[in-house]
């Protein structure tokens, strides 16, 4: 049990949004664009490192019967840092991820890394598996961001790409376009770990 | 009342909570697979959502706003949302042990369903009264449940389809949500807002 | 028993603590939200003006609808932009709706009654189709709109598929309108209010003419009913 593989394992093995199948919701929601997904993914980043910490350092004397309360007032303590410090110095963000950031207290991740890891684990080894988790889930949705924003709009971080002939599928930026977009990497995802293993 | 009624059917069609504003997906994907168990656990979210509207909206105008303390509110609702979950489940034990067996894990996860804290944040977000939050909690719910149980019928069917194996389970549920999602769509226009 | 308070406790504790954090955090964060919100009015304040060289944020002038008049809030906070001291232009919020929503603009209008800029604040259109309506080649279209120079439709300006004379967006009309309904709602305030904003005393230059009833000397505290701006243009 190294921090490196601790680290490592958020990225792609354990990513928590392809393989673990968490934090749907703001995937889903704030990936119109891929520069949104970065901004959810960091912001969701910090209250993971955030909470891991602080859970893991205290993790001796929370008693097991009112963890989970306990482990719920930290996240949503630290998510409120979040909104409030975003709201001061990122505002352009902070408005277009709107009701997401408060949501973050309630994404599966970090209440699932909070009982599953910091809390039985020494603070460094928690602290890399926050930041790999949480970047694994950035990076989970840079990728759907950028499908969605390339195949609706043409653009990948507001620069366009395909402008010639190319008549964006707007859908993808609608409800409908989000499910699809992650249903279908989901299977790529699946394809890819069978051609793996195989 | 007509206001009302715009409150509801939007709630429940036009800006459904699952399909349109992607809250509540976990649970959402998680027990769609069978239709007893979607009923119930709709019913169990109408109930939470409707209790939470209350004692949020009370919560916040009566406590949060007159002393200033606003920034207080995701903790206090969070907490608020965990204390009614686990009161319906400890009701739940003793009058229906099936169902809470039925429900299992799904249960306390309500508590993490982003529809319920979404739904209390929405309603200071949009400033309603105690009584329009309530009407708007309603609608969440029945909306949620809605979803849930079209999905549900869907899942139950794909089950005996030849699903190609990397989208079985979650990514052709996902892509049926897609679809499901489309038709929502046109409900949009029903209502004004 | 003992086991009891202890678990309170651990949970009291924890209460106590965060909510000590988030007090330390929210005073800090407190002024900076303030400020990103006020900055964000202001620079919508100075998209929409007409030239100016002063500071709008110093020179702000408070005015209170009447009940008939629709559009922005009871009390509109107009910002004034001078040139060399004299007032060159205002600019408030007013609202239309929208598909999705109310949308929430910031306008600007020049001494003539012409509208010098249109900025979407708050909307909830949908994004590719009617958010569109951010987009400067849109707004361009308001600039030099008054409601003499225009074709109004029951008073206001209007899309050109409700017989107006605004282009409206490639499958969205909704939006559009509503930023129409916004713009006009702007455009009426200032003619009723005029006296007010421009604060020279004496009858109007008579660039705003009195539409239909005539009786367009605004004092603040008459509130004159909505005959102003009825005046119908042609209608298709």
């Amino acid at each position: 049990m190294s921090v490196i593989t601790e680290f490592q394992k958020g990225l792609i093995r354990e990513n928590p949004l392809f393989r673990l199948v968490l934090g749907m919701c703001p995937a889903l929601a704030v990936t119109t664009m891929a520069i949104n997904g970065v901004a959810m993914g960091l912001a969701a980043t910090a209250v993971l490192v955030g909470s891991n910490l602080v859970i893991s350092l205290l993790r001796r004397f929370i008693p097991e019967q009112v963890r989970i309360p306990v482990f719920i007032v930290i996240i949503a303590s630290f998510v409120t840092i979040i909104d409030l410090v975003m709201a001061g110095y990122f505002y352009e963000l902070h408005k277009v991820l709107g009701l997401f950031i408060p949501l973050i207290v309630v994404n599966c991740i970090i209440l699932g890394r909070a009982e599953a890891f910091a809390s039985k684990n020494t603070v460094i080894l928690s602290l890399a598996d926050g930041l790999g988790m949480g970047l694994g889930f950035t990076l989970a949705l840079v990728i759907l961001g950028s499908v969605r924003e390339l195949l609706g709009n043409g653009t990948i971080f507001g620069i366009t790409v395909i402008s010639w002939g190319f008549q964006p599928a707007l859908v993808m930026l609608l409800p409908p376009g989000a499910f699809l977009a992650l249903g279908l990497l989901l299977g790529l995802m699946n394809k890819l770990q069978k051609v793996e293993e195989a | 009342m007509g206001e009302f009624f715009i409150i509801l059917v939007s709630a429940i069609l036009v800006n459904n909570f699952v399909l349109a504003r992607f809250l509540g997906i976990c649970p959402f994907l998680g027990v769609s697979k069978k239709t007893e168990t979607a009923l119930g656990m709709g019913m169990a979210v109408i109930f939470v959502m409707t209790l939470a509207s209350i004692f949020t909206n009370l919560i916040y105008h009566l406590v949060l706003v007159p002393y200033g303390l606003e920034f207080l509110k995701i903790v206090s609702f969070i907490l608020i949302v965990a204390s009614l979950v686990q009161l319906v489940e400890t009701v739940l034990r003793k009058v229906s042990p099936s169902l809470y067996h039925a429900l299992g894990i799904y249960l306390p996860l309500i508590t993490t369903n982003c529809a319920i804290l979404g739904l209390a944040l929405l309603n200071i977000i949009k400033h309603y009264d105690l009584v329009r939050s309530i009407v708007f909690g309603l609608g969440a719910g029945i909306g949620f449940t809605l979803a849930l149980l079209i999905m549900s019928g869907i899942r139950e069917r794909l089950e005996f389809a030849d699903v190609p194996k990397p989208l079985r389970g979650v990514p052709v549920a996902l892509i049926v949500a897609g679809l499901l999602s489309m038709a929502f769509m046109g409900f949009s226009g029903l209502v004004k807002m | 028993m003992r086991s009891t308070v202890r678990l309170i406790a651990a949970l009291a504790i924890t209460c106590a603590v965060s909510a000590l954090a988030l007090s330390v955090i929210h005073g800090l964060t407190e002024e900076p939200i303030e400020e990103q919100k006020r900055l964000a009015v202001m620079r919508a304040v100075q998209e929409v003006l007409p030239p100016f060289d002063n500071d709008p944020a110093q020179e702000t002038l408070t005015i209170i609808l009447a009940d008939d008049e629709i559009g922005a809030r009871d009390t509109v906070i107009v910002y004034l932009g001078t040139q060399s001291g004299q007032i060159s232009g205002a600019a408030f919020q007013t609202y239309g709706e929208g598909y999705g929503g109310f949308i929430d603009i910031m306008v600007g209008i020049d001494l003539e009654g012409q509208i010098s800029g249109v900025k979407i604040l708050e909307h909830e259109e949908t994004p590719g189709l009617g958010a569109k309506i951010e987009e400067p080649d849109f707004r361009g279209q308001f600039k030099g709109k008054s409601l003499e120079n225009s074709i109004l439709v029951n008073g206001n300006l209007a899309v050109k598929n409700d017989g107006g004379d605004l282009d409206a967006l490639t499958g969205a009309t909704i939006s559009p309108r509503g930023v129409a309904q916004a713009a006009s709602a702007g455009l009426k305030i200032f003619a009723r209010h005029r006296q007010e904003i421009i604060g020279s005393g004496g009858a109007d230059e008579g660039t705003i003419p009195a539409e239909g009833a005539g009786d367009e000397e605004i004092e603040a505290d008459q509130e004159v009913g909505e005959s102003s701006a009825v005046d119908d243009e042609t209608k298709e």
